[in-house]
Parts: C-alpha cells; sequence; structure tokens
C-alpha cells in the first residue's frame, strides 16, 4: 500500500487545473477514501480482513463516494461527487502497480468478478522511498496553483 | 440533468439514501466475505482442513520467519505455528516474508510466491506515520473551505 503522501501527490497534480477550490479539496479526499475505509473496517471497526476489498472496488467507492457527498451542500454534491470518485480512481490506478503477494491484487469488479489486478511494477513496501519525490511534486503544485490564482487576481 | 440523477443528489429522503447506501456497501462486504469463505482456507481451516479445503490458496504479508530448514520456512499465525514448503527466495530466521501458497496438509503449505520484506518495520511505521499526519494535514488546510457547508448540506431544507 502506498502511503498517503504518494497519493496526494498523484492526485493534486489533477487537482491543480480545477478551479473550485472545494472540488480540488474533494480530489484530494477521494484519493484518500479508500485507505480510509479500509483501515477504519480493519482497525476500528475490527472487520474481517476481506471486508477491505470492496473499499478497492469500483462498486464499493461508487457507494462511498456516494455516501460521502451527501454530506456536502445540494449545490456542490454532484460536482462533489465527481470529484471523490476521481480522486477514489487515481488511488486505484496508484495502487495497481504494486507487487504484494502476501495481499494479492484489487478486486475492482467486485460484486460481479473476483478477478484481481496487480502490475506488480514495485514492491509494496518500497514506495516509501518517494516521499521526497511526493514532497517535490506538491511544492511545485502548491506554486503553480498559488501563480495561477495571483494573476488571476 | 436526469430528474432521478438530480434526485439521487437531492435532499429528498436523505437519511433514507444514506441508510441505503450504507446497506449496500455492507451487502457487498458480506456477499464478497461469504464468496472468499467458499474458496480460501480460514485459519481454522488451515488446522483441520476438509477435502475441499486442500489446494485453497493461502495470503499472508508481514509475518516473521520462525524456523527455516531445506525444505522451507515457519512461521507463526494466530492458530499456531505453520509450515511453508518453499524452493526460494533463500530466508533466514528473523526475516519478514509475504507469501501466496496452497494448503497441502494441516498446517502446511506450498508456496507459489515468496517476498522477503527488507526494512518492513521501519517502512510500515514510516508509512502509517506519515498517512496520518498528511490526513491531519489536508484536513487543517481545507478546513476553510468547507466551514459550515457540511451542515448546511445535512439540513438545508428540513425543518
Amino acid at each position: 500500500m502506498p502511503d498517503l503522501l504518494t497519493h496526494w501527490a498523484a492526485a493534486q497534480v489533477p487537482a491543480t487545473t480545477l478551479r473550485d477550490r472545494r472540488l480540488q479539496a474533494l480530489l484530494v479526499l477521494g484519493t484518500f477514501l479508500p485507505d480510509i475505509g479500509a483501515k477504519g473496517l480493519h482497525h476500528v471497526a475490527r472487520a474481517p480482513t476481506y471486508f477491505e476489498d470492496p473499499t478497492h472496488s469500483l462498486a464499493g467507492l461508487l457507494l462511498l463516494c456516494y455516501g460521502a457527498c451527501l454530506f456536502l451542500e445540494p449545490g456542490l454534491r454532484k460536482g462533489g461527487f465527481a470529484a471523490l470518485y476521481a480522486g477514489a480512481a487515481i488511488h486505484l490506478v496508484l495502487d495497481l502497480a504494486k507487487d504484494n503477494p502476501g495481499d494479492g491484487g484489487m478486486r475492482l469488479l467486485l460484486p460481479f468478478s473476483g478477478v484481481e489486478f496487480e502490475l506488480g511494477l514495485v514492491a509494496s513496501e518500497n514506495v516509501i522511498y518517494l516521499l521526497p519525490f511526493d514532497a517535490l511534486v506538491l511544492l511545485a503544485c502548491f506554486l503553480v496553483d498559488r501563480r495561477r490564482r495571483a494573476l488571476r487576481g | 440533468m436526469s430528474p432521478v440523477i438530480d434526485g439521487l443528489f437531492s435532499d429528498r429522503a436523505w437519511g433514507l439514501k444514506l441508510l441505503c447506501t450504507g446497506v449496500l456497501f455492507a451487502a457487498l462486504c458480506h456477499v464478497h466475505l461469504a464468496a472468499m469463505h467458499r474458496v480460501r482456507p480460514s485459519e481454522a481451516a488451515i488446522d483441520h482442513p476438509a477435502p475441499s479445503h486442500l489446494g485453497g490458496l493461502v495470503r499472508r504479508w508481514g509475518l516473521r520467519v520462525t524456523a527455516v530448514d531445506p525444505s522451507g520456512f515457519g512461521i507463526e499465525l494466530d492458530s499456531g505455528p505453520v509450515w511453508i514448503r518453499s524452493s526460494g527466495p533463500p530466508v533466514r530466521v528473523g526475516d519478514v516474508v509475504g507469501f501466496s501458497a496452497r494448503l497441502e496438509a494441516p498446517r502446511v503449505l506450498r508456496a507459489d510466491d515468496v517476498a522477503v520484506i527488507e526494512g518492513y518495520a521501519w517502512k510500515r511505521s514510516l508509512n502509517y506515520a506519515v498517512s496520518v499526519a498528511v490526513v491531519l494535514l489536508v484536513l487543517w488546510q481545507v478546513r476553510g473551505r468547507f466551514r459550515g457547508r457540511p451542515s448546511a448540506g445535512l439540513f438545508h431544507g428540513r425543518t
């Protein structure tokens, strides 16, 4: 599982292209949702390990993002849902890269198929070496965002 | 926009929509759990496997090797010690491993894939520490963009 700084950096790049700062925030929060759901079920609710799989599936995230968007003001819900789901999808793309024989791949197509997806490009725990790179990406995004807002006045 | 889509995102039957979402997610979890229990041996089944459990896939991550010999290595599960027959990579007592293996006999697995995880303790600890710090930092950073608004969404249009 990549750390959330890596997920944040991956989501911040497309988020920087959005004008609405609330949607920017929701896209970033959406990218945290799969792991918050999985770790919440595991560590807080003490749910069976297999309950974590739906938090990393397309249908499960549809439900989580829809549930989360209901807590937004009505005018922001549709856009908020799209931003949350886009962020969650970015999370899944990043997780696809990992190689984790002890966990297996993600079951993206639950409940229709239990087929696992994993590209096996990087050892799961070694994503931690990306932290300095993540920090640089985030710094670049914030500088671009600040400059754009300054130009806009 | 379709009235159905509009309805999904409106305040109408807000509580019912939230409840249905929760019920559907719980159903998804339970359907998946039942499906996995049909094809994957549980820890109890590793101890006392039924014939249908033999050959079933067992996966674990982040377990410390407690014993080694030329045929494989031993690990400790919650239910007790398990022996993994493996032809590689070489592991030493104290190594942390992840593996994918098939149940061969009570408390004996045959490995399909084994990974030795270098620096598991510090990498996993740092991962969790960074992740918790990031969530707190982002929530603090965006707090101004939503101040009061979630409650407006919750209670808007209701008396």
